[in-house]
């Protein structure tokens, strides 16, 4: 600024002049300073102006306009004619706002009034800056409790512990790359004494996701208590979700359903637009359930086909959503391909301990990167006797 | 960085090159404002060119299935050209190569438009 770089005009007055100036910028400073909300400091520096400087009026003009205008006194209207124009800029020099002085009646300012108000616009300005960031902290850290708030509720609702279904070992995992996530997992079992299983995953990620998979979880539990063939429940589901219109279309999901009767070992799967669940046979063999129709919620009238198959003792099941095959390493994705193969290779039959050894697989292949969407996935191991045997404690 | 885009125009059909990534909050909008202008300038038959898209995720592949819906729901058609592998393995996930008209044939496709 001038003053910063122009010889100060203070060398011209007598020594008890300059001292009691610099004396009364110290003290406007220190008001200036006394303040963490917007609004007071430019009131303050708007009072100093007007009752100690003795300036007709004082406006500050917010360069943002998400601030109403500040001023003290009178300031004539816009265009401000006869009146003295000082911008106020942040460290990083962008324009925080402008003070308008409107002088004093009988004249106009003299070289020492100009002096003291641009001393005094530099100190104002660092105190508004400072109390820009401190109003934006504490914003901030409303929005911050509010997703921690949201971040526990969408944790509660994940399942707490897996069904314990003689024959079966079950397990789940999800973690989430923001505070919420878009991923969802639900296991039921309904009256008929099947279980009703699905992995789902909301296009995008964060908190519009999982408002989308909250919407998903209600529709899909209320649903569910139906008798409703699986095919059937898909697509009603889809049905509802883009009848919700064209942002809840936009956020579509992808899910896959899974039926588990456990008497006979019998499972139907229906596919809607998801990564293919696959099903790894004890003779090592694996097929992999494509999706028999795109993603729910996307078109309106969409349906789906299931298959049914007999899920054998020894066999084992994998749903996930695409945050696994999505990690990478540099350019390169981990990949469907890969994954299958990681489970094929996990020999156990313990269904959390196969998805922990995934997850540490995947961490590995990222090298421990920063996870950059949400992973989700369920194992199901049918158990032959042995197993079982194995299992029990 | 997010997606460039311009748009060519070729014996009536607008062709969308799409140059970058489309994701959630890069290039999904520029996507959208690019269909919705030419569909307000009565050009409805468009072929979006993906050959340049690096990446796509779902939010991208919500937004293709939006502009498809925009464009048929004013009469018009719309075709994709030249999938980069990334975006055809999306495509055939989700089972959307069945929905959309895909392409690797600059020409052909354009031809293939209803006259």
């Amino acid at each position: 600024m001038d003053s910063a770089t122009s010889p100060l005009p203070q060398n011209d007055l007598p020594l008890e002049q300059q001292v009691a100036r610099l004396q009364a910028l110290l003290e406007a400073t220190r008001q200036a300073h006394s303040t963490s909300a917007v609004n007071e400091v430019l009131t303050r520096t708007s009072h100093i102006l007007v009752r100690e400087l003795e300036m007709e009026g004082a406006l500050f003009l917010d360069s943002s306009s998400t601030q109403p205008n500040v001023s003290w006194g009178t300031v004539p209207a816009a265009p401000y004619d006869n009146c003295y124009r000082f911008p106020l800029f942040s460290r990083e020099n962008q324009l925080l706002a402008e003070l308008i002085v409107a002088p004093p009646v009988d004249g106009s300012l003299s070289i020492y009034d100009r002096d003291f108000i641009e001393g005094l616009v530099l100190q104002t300005a660092v105190a508004l800056e400072n109390a820009t960031l401190h109003e934006r902290d504490l914003e901030w850290a409303r929005v911050q409790q509010d997703l921690d708030a949201a971040r526990t509720i969408q944790r509660s609702l994940f399942p707490t512990s897996m069904p314990a279904i003689p024959g079966f070992s079950i397990g789940a995992r999800s973690s989430t790359c923001y505070e919420v996530g878009g991923d969802y997992l639900d296991i039921l079992r309904l009256e008929d004494g099947t279980h009703l299983m699905v992995v789902a995953d909301v296009a995008g990620k964060g908190l519009a996701s999982a408002i989308v998979a909250t919407s998903f979880r209600a529709s899909f539990r209320s649903l569910a208590s139906q008798p409703l063939p699986l095919a059937e429940l898909a697509a009603r589901i889809g049905q509802r979700h883009w009848e919700e219109g064209p942002e809840a279309r936009r956020l579509y999901v992808t899910a896959i359903f899974l039926r588990l009767r456990t008497e006979d070992g019998i499972v139907e799967i229906v596919n809607a637009g998801h990564n293919p669940g696959a099903l790894a046979r004890s003779a090592g063999s694996v097929h992999l359930f494509e999706a028999s129709g795109t993603p729910l919620g996307m078109f309106p009238g969409m349906s789906y086909s299931s298959e049914t198959f007999p899920f054998s003792a020894g066999s084992r099941l994998l749903f996930y959503t695409d945050g696994l095959t999505e990690v990478s390493q540099g350019e390169e994705e981990f990949g469907s391909e890969r994954l299958v193969q990681a489970f094929l290779e996990s020999s156990s039959s313990n269904a959390p301990q196969i998805l922990e050894s995934l997850w540490e697989t995947l961490a590995s292949f990222s090298t421990n990167a920063q996870q950059v969407d949400d992973m989700t996935a369920l194992a199901i191991c049918h158990l032959d006797p042995l197993q079982q045997e194995l299992a029990t404690p | 960085m997010s997606a460039k885009i311009t748009v060519r125009h070729s014996d009536g059909v607008a062709i969308v090159d799409v140059n970058g990534r489309i994701t959630l909050g890069e290039g999904s909008v520029g996507l959208r404002d690019a269909v919705l202008k030419e569909l307000a300038a009565d050009h409805k038959k468009l072929l979006l060119n993906l050959a340049e898209v690096t990446y796509m995720d779902s939010s991208g592949v919500g937004e293709l299935t939006s502009a498809y819906t925009s464009i048929r729901n004013q009469g018009g058609e719309v075709k994709l050209l030249n999938l980069s592998e990334k975006v055809d393995g999306l495509m055939q996930i989700t089972k959307l190569a069945t929905i959309f008209d895909i392409s690797d044939d600059e020409n052909a496709a354009i031809a293939s438009f209803k006259k």
